[in-house]
């Protein structure tokens, strides 16, 4: 019956172009207002190219490009503040100067352009100071720069981690929240279903045919099914977005194999490494592994949760008598949240280890420590925990919804329904 | 089981028997040592004021409570997975979904009810058909009107073709016409060798057609069986006489009430203590009053529940 709403269709269709939309649009927005600009650049020190060359030093890049003006300063500033179409001018003090050097801009540059060419500004003057203070050659200084260069590739591996972790967070951070949203969204389904089939009394119609604890499974695993078929959707949908957008952006330039390729054509060699370095700590994860732990998570999850939200349904008249219910329920779910921060710093933890266990908590945080690499045992264990605890509030939902969905009129509270418990 | 069967036995001719049932919800007796047989193709009155016990002594029937203790027997043997009927509900409150079509929710209820979706489709058109509504099979069923919908709910009843249906208030929301439909359905399906169970507090119902049946007031049965011997067995001894002529004073009863349209006269009387009708008539014919009609007045099922609620008040 919910298969043939036009909304199951429209959210299958329609949401993951929805989410695509959520994560495609900021990018787009982002990269219209990062336009390429011009900046001028007049160096007071008037050094010779023999001596220093400071075109070496404001390499351009697809954001930024440096034109060298020569003449004097108050000719230069006139043309720019006038006539001139470039972004911004920029004026370096000769050495030994104490004057600021001067930066003039028509419109907002980017904070990253600006830092870069500070960066290349100070680079500059320091190479003039070494040259006019301790009088070292050029081939001198052109040495010693190098020898700093060694550092930086000493720096690559901590990069690398903070990289790895924080896309580890970020994979761990979206599969847990997809699980949060997807138990809510279909455990509400379940809850709203009995609701209707109690509220419309067709329920007493069939529990002649079927017993209550078959209706109840037969709703869960309906609308488990349901939200199955339409995650299909989603993925197949998703996946060929995604493979759009990767022959869009030629990510594949930046896999391991064509980095060396692709650092020879784009000027901006260090924007290719950090998107290598991502394409990397991606293929670390063990998607695979992420996508089948997701699946079984969310699967055992559901029938956990669904199991109460139906017993919650059976019990209550009125969807305003869930409150009280419901809250309890997704207390521990929200907890798990407030944690993400300490779990994903501390993703071996006691408390994320602990948290991991209880099965009321395991699906959101195993999903937030996978990605970091958890132990078989752990694994394992919150598995089997969340196994047995589905079988048990199952069968501890299925007599709250045997005696409730024949109740009616009739305040429910929890001493009640530990009564119901009892009832033959 | 040998041993059980003997323990049974008298009850070994009912297609529906309970023995000693009790059921009660915390501190409240619901029913309280119920024994009842209910005999295979009757139309059995289920009677009761509200809160008599009348529901939870449907849903020990339909199995869906057990009872605390005591036995429930369907054929003599207790419900098994072998050996249960197949039951036709007709809950007091109405329910269907409202969403669905008319046809569609006819085969998901008989699907559900263990037939095939060919003669589940089979069933659902036939029985259309047959209380005249094939042209709504398509419509869903809020936009029926109220009387359509439970014409529909009691099709959903019978649609699987049940060995034992149960009518909870089944006249509650008909127009004549198709309460009188109903009604003949009703009679078919007992000719057609189904046994009806008929919960209701509307007497003029069981009064035409049930043959036996049991009140049920506070958890207890309080009277049962066949539904003319109850009468009988509530008779006030009071006759109504038909003829032509004049009455005059009786030895061996009082008139209660006289009356006289044209030449004929209607009386009615009741018999002193111990006397018999064939005296008064002996004495009627000596007044020269010629007698065209007699009949028992016995007491309505309704007076009969009235008078026995009263006593256990």
């Amino acid at each position: 019956m919910k298969i043939r709403h036009k909304t199951f269709w429209m959210m299958a269709i329609l949401g993951p172009f929805i989410l695509a939309a959520i994560m495609i649009v900021p990018v787009g927005l982002n990269m219209k207002t990062a336009d390429h600009k011009i900046i001028e650049i007049l160096d007071l020190n008037r050094l010779s190219k023999e001596d220093i060359n400071i075109h070496h030093y404001f390499t351009n890049t697809e954001e930024v490009s440096y034109v060298f003006m020569h003449g004097k300063i108050d000719e230069i500033k006139n043309i720019f503040l006038t006539k001139g179409t470039h972004d911004a001018l920029l004026i370096t003090q000769a050495y030994p100067s104490k004057e600021k050097a001067l930066f003039y801009s028509k419109s907002i540059i980017n904070q990253h352009i600006i830092d870069q060419t500070a960066k290349a500004m100070l680079n500059y003057q320091k190479d003039v100071l070494l040259l006019k203070q301790a009088k070292l050659n050029p081939t001198t200084i052109a040495q010693m720069n190098e020898q700093f260069a060694i550092k930086n590739i000493y720096l690559e591996n901590n990069a690398y981690q903070q990289v790895f972790d924080s896309t580890a967070a970020s994979v761990g951070l979206t599969a847990s929240i997809m699980i949060y949203a997807f138990i809510l969204l279909y455990g509400i389904q379940v809850m709203r279903g009995v609701m209707e089939e109690k509220s419309n009394r067709i329920v007493e119609v069939l529990v002649i045919a079927v017993k209550p604890f078959e209706l109840m499974m037969g709703k869960i695993l309906g609308i488990g099914l349901t939200s199955m078929l339409q995650f299909s959707i989603w993925i197949g949908i998703t996946s060929s977005i995604s493979w759009a957008i990767k022959s869009y952006f030629k990510l594949d330039m930046y896999a391991n194999e064509n980095i060396e390729n692709t650092l020879s054509f784009i000027k901006d060699s260090s924007k290719a490494m950090e998107m290598n370095r991502l394409m990397t700590a991606l293929t670390e994860i063990n998607l695979p592994m992420m996508l089948l732990a997701f699946l079984a998570f969310f699967v055992l999850a559901y029938l956990l949760y669904s199991a109460l939200f139906a017993a919650i349904g059976a019990a209550v008249d009125a969807e305003t008598d869930t409150q009280q219910f419901v809250l309890p329920i997704t207390i521990p779910l929200l907890g798990s949240f407030l944690m993400a921060q300490n779990i994903i710093n501390n993703p071996d933890g006691s408390l994320a280890l602990c948290l991991s266990i209880f099965p009321f908590t395991s699906p959101i945080v195993m999903m937030l420590r996978l990605p970091f690499g958890v132990p078989m045992w752990q694994f394992i264990l919150s598995l089997s925990v969340l196994t047995v605890s589905f079988l048990f509030f199952t069968f501890l939902s299925a007599k709250v919804f045997r005696v409730g969905i024949l109740m009616y009129g009739k305040k429910v509270s929890f001493n009640e329904l530990r009564k119901w418990l009892f009832y033959k | 089981m040998v041993c059980e069967n003997t323990r049974y036995s008298f009850l070994s001719m009912a297609i529906i028997s309970l023995h000693q049932v009790d059921k009660q919800f915390q501190h409240l007796w619901a029913l309280q040592r119920v024994d009842l047989a209910i005999q295979e193709n009757t139309i059995f009155g289920l009677l009761g004021p509200n809160g008599a016990g009348k529901t939870t002594l449907l849903r020990i029937i339909t199995s869906i409570f057990a009872p605390d203790h005591g036995q429930f027997l369907y054929k003599g043997k207790p419900i098994s997975k072998t050996n249960r009927p197949a039951i036709g509900y007709l809950p007091e409150e109405r329910g269907l979904y409202k969403k669905m079509k008319v046809g569609e929710q006819l085969i998901y209820l008989a699907q559900l009810n263990g037939l095939s979706y060919q003669n589940a489709k089979q069933n659902t058109l036939y029985w259309l058909k047959k209380l005249g509504i094939e042209a709504r099979e398509h419509q869903q069923i809020e936009q029926l009107s109220k009387g359509l919908q439970q014409i529909v709910q009691f099709i959903a009843t019978v649609i699987h073709d049940p060995e034992i249906v149960i009518l909870d208030e089944p006249f509650s929301g008909f127009d004549p016409i198709n309460a009188d439909l109903i009604k003949n359905e009703i009679l078919e399906m007992k000719k057609n060798g189904k046994t009806i169970i008929i919960s209701t507090h509307r007497m003029e119902s069981v009064e035409t057609l049930c043959e036996d049946i049991a009140l049920l007031n506070k958890g207890n049965i309080v009277l049962k069986g066949n539904k003319n011997e109850i009468k009988k067995s509530y008779s006030k001894q009071q006759y109504i006489v038909r003829g032509i002529g004049e009455v005059g004073s009786l030895n061996f009863a009082t008139i209660i009430s006289q009356k006289k349209e044209d030449l004929v006269q209607t009386i009615c009387i009741k018999l002193h203590e111990n006397e018999k009708l064939n005296s008064v008539l002996q004495a009627l014919i000596q007044q020269d009053f010629q007698i065209q009609f007699v009949e028992e007045q016995l007491p309505s099922i309704h007076d009969i529940f009235i008078e026995k609620i009263n006593e256990h008040v």
